[in-house]
């Protein structure tokens, strides 16, 4: 005498929607705690990933201000008397190097030091800022009227511009306080501070001789859009023979990417880290939350939601939630960003431009979004057997006590995005799969134990 | 014509320890549109367990029961949520509105889950009508114990049930409030034609409806016909 019950009431996404935000008007401060575990996760996650990329595009774009030159050959003995006209050939813009360690003296304060000694002729460094103070000691120093000192050095020893250091058998005038040198990181001049002498001086120190421990370095500076590896190719076999190292742009672009690409790599897995802590906060937020819940979905299904209408409202609420968290996670992140390399400061060779990476900012929201929804899938699932008997009997009313179909799903997806994840790499290199590979190959997929 | 049917209905919880328990033996009934009617008997008797097969809320372990012509023991959970959102109002002891909703809101789930539109001005005509027109946008919280009957029996009200289902209704008021809300019930009750079914222990509001089914350890001890005379009084 009436039409067959349909399955599910009328109420169409326009409800669902109401619903989750009516629901979610009491115990929003329980939901921060959700929203702030999707935001660190990802925060770190944009944070470090813009931070990589920033890092990989500074490298490539200071690798010249880094090696300061076009071309640097260096070598332990001194060139090979038969390479050295073809070398000066190469170009008219030269610069010689011989690098050495020894103590230095400052009298007037009494200090005495190891120190790194550059003595150096012509005018290196061709590219990047030589920060020298006075600025005019730079001219002062080619001219070969003084050494120049690094900062951290007198400062240890409360000499300034205008006392001497000796070196060797030399007393010099210090003209110039070196405050930072193209290619030398904060690190390295604090670790081994360097004076630098002109080089006509260095043989009257007297610490060039036979057996010393000399470092001999050739800077080149070329024309513009000059093919530099072309150019030394044909002396290839020669360098190999006379034990000298080639340093162009390009290679130490590739050389630095690399030597960075680890540290992003280990930042990259302190990102992943804090995103499955995030993770994991998110399963459990919504388990008590879901717990919270029963008795308002009970009624809901009293009044006729179907399972599926109650698991889309809260579904609905926590990627709402979701989203909100990995906005906020991704705001968060650009402002890491900006502050690590202040805080990396001193280890890293390049100054890094700081810029909001929209790549690090679209992965991060969408991981955010993905990864909220995912474990909040599995608490959430329960939602659906709750029976709508509690209304009469909340004590001791067992929902439907059936395996959840659903569930398996949701272990089977888990699973899924830990093989499948760490294989994309969305960004240039830096994101964290390469690095969650790892992890994974060391604990397999996730803990076995944690199946149903 | 019958509104609801039931037959033959048993119902047993597995027990931890040996046999199962049986809190209904075999209680059949028969109910004609436009009845009330009252199911009485001692706390723990069953009464609870019956409205809940009887509304679809439950399974039964064996019986049938029709619930306007349709078996709901074939039904599936969610057609068996469909059903009680076309057919069945509720009224429960301890209210069960949504916290988070505003008396107006909660009134108005019924409909919207229906998916019809203008649920908001039935809603509050329903409101009005329990007296409660200008509390429609407090949340369960700011109301009173009698204020949140009044709203879960405008609720009740709205999806224009076939069949209404009380589970101690009274249960959670005191006296004078428990007046107000019984008078409003079988008021609107009248008004739409509705066949109420409602579970009590108090005897004296059994009394107002046309029948009274007694139970007692899950049996169906005696189903008389109250004397008319007697509801009117009261009415
Ligand atoms: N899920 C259950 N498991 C075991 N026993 C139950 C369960 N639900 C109800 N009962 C028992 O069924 C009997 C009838 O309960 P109920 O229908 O609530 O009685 P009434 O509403 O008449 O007080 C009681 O003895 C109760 O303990
Ligand atoms: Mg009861």
């Amino acid at each position: 005498m009436h039409r067959a019950p349909t399955a599910e009431g009328a109420a169409g996404w326009g409800w669902l929607l109401r619903m989750a935000w009516r629901d979610s008007r009491r115990g929003r401060g329980r939901l921060l705690l959700f929203v702030a575990g999707v935001a660190l996760g990802i925060a770190a996650l944009v944070g470090i990933n813009s931070f990589g990329d920033n890092l990989a595009r500074s490298i490539n774009e200071q690798a010249r201000e880094l090696v300061g030159a076009d071309l640097v050959l260096s070598s332990s003995q001194p060139f090979d008397s038969a390479l050295v006209p073809a070398l000066r050939r190469l170009s008219p813009v030269q610069a010689q190097e011989r690098a050495f360690g020894s103590l230095v003296q400052f009298p007037r304060v009494q200090g005495v030091r190891l120190a790194q000694v550059r003595g150096i002729t012509g005018g290196f460094p061709y590219y990047g800022d030589w920060d020298v103070q006075p600025r005019a000691a730079v001219a002062a120093f080619r001219a070969g009227r003084g050494a120049l000192v690094d900062d951290v050095l007198l400062s240890q020893f409360g000499a300034r511009v205008g006392d001497s250091v000796r070196v060797g058998r030399l007393s010099l005038l210090i003209v110039g306080k070196v405050l930072h040198t193209p290619g030398q990181s904060g690190l390295s001049s604090a670790v081994a501070p360097t004076v630098f002498v002109p080089g006509a001086l260095v043989a009257a120190t007297g610490l060039v001789q036979r057996g010393s421990r000399v470092q001999y370095r050739q800077y080149f500076q070329f024309k513009a859009g000059t093919d530099v590896a072309a150019l030394i190719k044909p002396f290839e076999t020669r360098f190999d023979q006379a034990n000298i190292d080639s340093d162009t742009v390009a290679s130490r672009q590739q050389r630095t990417g690399r030597a960075f690409h680890d540290l992003t790599r280990y930042l990259s897995l302190v990102a992943f880290v804090a995103l499955l802590l995030g993770c994991v906060g998110v399963a459990s937020t919504v388990s008590l939350y879901v717990r919270e819940k029963l008795a308002a979905v009970a009624v809901l299904r009293c009044l006729g939601a179907s399972g599926r209408q109650a698991l889309l409202i809260y579904l609905i609420q926590t990627a709402g939630l979701g989203l909100l968290g990995a906005l906020i996670g991704a705001a968060l992140g650009a402002g890491v960003q900006a502050i690590l390399p202040r805080v990396l400061g001193d280890f890293l060779p390049v100054a890094v431009r700081v810029g909001v990476s929209w790549p690090a900012i679209a992965t991060g929201v969408g991981a955010g979004l993905g990864l909220a929804v995912l474990f909040a899938l599995l608490p959430l699932l329960s939602i659906r057997r709750v029976a709508p008997l509690r209304v009469l009997r909340a004590a001791f009313e067992a929902d439907t006590a059936a395996p959840d179909r659903c569930a398996g799903w949701c272990w089977a997806c888990w699973r899924w995005a830990s093989w499948v994840l760490p294989t994309c790499k969305p960004t240039s290199g830096s994101w964290p799969w390469a690095s969650a590979r790892g992890w994974r190959r060391r604990w397999g997929p996730w803990p076995a134990s944690a199946g149903p | 014509m019958s509104i609801l049917k039931v037959e033959n209905l048993t119902k047993s919880y597995p027990s931890a320890g040996g046999a199962p328990l049986t809190v209904l033996h075999g209680v059949s009934f028969e109910l004609a549109a436009g009845d009330t009617f009252a199911i009485v008997g001692p706390s723990g008797s069953g009464k609870t367990t019956l409205l809940g097969l009887c509304a679809g809320l439950d399974r039964a372990t064996s019986g049938s029961v029709w619930l306007n012509g349709i078996q709901l023991d074939t039904l599936s959970e969610d057609q068996r949520a469909a059903v009680r959102n076309q057919h069945v109002g509720f009224i429960f002891q301890n209210f069960q509105l949504l916290p988070t909703l505003t008396a107006l809101e909660n009134v108005q789930v019924p409909q919207e889950l229906r998916g019809e539109k203008g649920s908001a001005a039935t809603a509050q005509a329903l409101l009005e009508r329990v007296g409660l027109g200008k509390r429609a946008h407090h949340y369960p919280a700011q109301l009173s114990g009698g204020e949140q009957q009044r709203v879960s029996l405008a609720r009740a009200f709205a999806n224009r049930p076939a069949l209404l289902f009380a589970d101690e209704p009274t249960g959670n008021l005191d006296p004078d409030t428990s007046d107000t809300v019984v008078d409003l019930l079988f008021e609107l009750n009248r008004e739409a034609g509705t066949t109420l079914v409602l579970v009590t222990h108090d005897l004296e509001l059994a009394a107002r409806t046309q029948r009274t089914l007694r139970v007692r350890g899950g049996t169906v001890q005696d189903d008389v016909r109250n004397q008319p005379v007697n509801a009117q009084a009261r009415a």
